[in-house]
């Protein structure tokens, strides 16, 4: 009963306020009618500048730039630092064989 | 108020028969405030749906700080909805201009000019219904079922294509020109709503346990 009521007392509120309403309705019409002229001409000229309209703006571009380098951040966060890891190219105790240097031997000391 | 007094002696004196089409008249006078309080409820319902995409574009750019403040969000939603208002009307709106176009140009070429020609067509689609009548209270009221006292007659001729196609096209134009003005209004209508509480900070007894312990 109660929503009955309630459904009634919306019908007579919007057939009392429907003037005003279907006033402000076709304003708004009206706007998206200018809009689409203004933004279909505006939409043109960029054709032929060799673009496309977009919905993207500043805005998105922005938000798409922090989300990148916040994703970065913390994927740099989450790799691992390189571990100080010794490796052995030979077995402990193995004394590889360096050959002399000739160089070494042929000029020998200028003291000597 | 003289004048409500002056009646009751007359409404006192009503017969059965008028009472009766008194309770009628009300009855179908609060069905239908009824059933207009009932599609303005489906209405609004479907405007608050399609306002709530507002949300899914606005939540990350006020997350991430890119929009500062409710007037920025409210402009920005007012810019981004003219656009997605042209997106979604541009082409409708581009069939049905090349549709008139074809129109006139069939009818100023073929037709020379007989613009009259389209109208009558579409004037002879018209149904024609005779209800009949009594007076009650001085007000003519509806006392029967209607008689079709003329049909509609289809013109199934190149005149009448054209004509019928371009009618559909203008009806369909009009259909979703008006559907995307509601989205649009709905967007607008959501964004007045929530600009102020996006940003708004609450550290109300919902957010703050007793010790102070702030809950994120």
């Amino acid at each position: 009963m109660i929503e009955f009521a309630k459904a009634f007392g919306r019908g007579v509120l919007y057939v009392l306020l429907s003037p005003l309403l279907l006033v402000l309705f076709a304003c708004y019409m009206i706007y998206a009618l200018l809009c689409y002229f203004a933004l279909e001409t505006a939409s043109m000229v960029l054709f032929f500048y060799g673009k496309n309209f977009k919905l993207e703006d500043a805005e998105t571009i922005k938000l798409r730039q922090i989300k990148a380098e916040l994703n970065g951040r913390k994927q740099a966060a989450q790799t691992l630092p390189p571990q100080n890891v010794v490796y052995y190219p030979y077995p402990p105790g193995f004394v590889p064989f360096t050959p002399p240097n000739p160089n070494e031997t042929k000029e020998g000391s200028p003291h000597e | 108020m003289n004048n409500f007094f002056l009646w009751v002696p007359f409404l006192v004196k009503l017969s059965e028969s008028e009472r009766r089409a008194l309770i009628i008249l009300a009855v179908v006078v609060a069905f239908v405030f009824v059933l207009i309080g009932l599609l303005v409820r489906l209405l609004t319902n479907w405007m608050d749906r399609q306002g709530r995409m507002v949300d899914t574009y606005m939540s990350d750019l006020v997350a991430h700080q890119v929009i500062p403040n409710p007037l920025a969000f409210h402009r920005y939603v007012f810019r981004r909805e003219s656009k997605t208002l042209y997106l979604g009307l541009r082409w409708l709106m581009r069939v049905v201009l090349l549709a008139f176009a074809g129109l006139l140009l069939y009818f100023y070429g073929l037709r020379g000019l007989d613009f009259h020609t389209p109208l009558t067509i579409l004037g002879d689609l018209r149904l024609e219904l005779a209800w009949p009548t009594e007076t009650f209270f001085g007000i003519q009221l509806i006392a029967d079922g209607p008689t079709i006292t003329r049909e509609p007659v289809v013109h199934l001729t190149i005149d009448g294509y054209v004509t019928y196609l371009a009618f559909v096209a203008a009806v369909w134009c009009l259909v979703n020109w008006m559907r995307q003005t509601l989205i649009f209004i709905a967007r607008l209508n959501r964004s007045r709503k929530v600009a102020v509480s996006a940003f708004q900070k609450d550290l109300g007894p919902s957010k703050t346990s007793l010790d102070g312990e702030v809950k994120l």
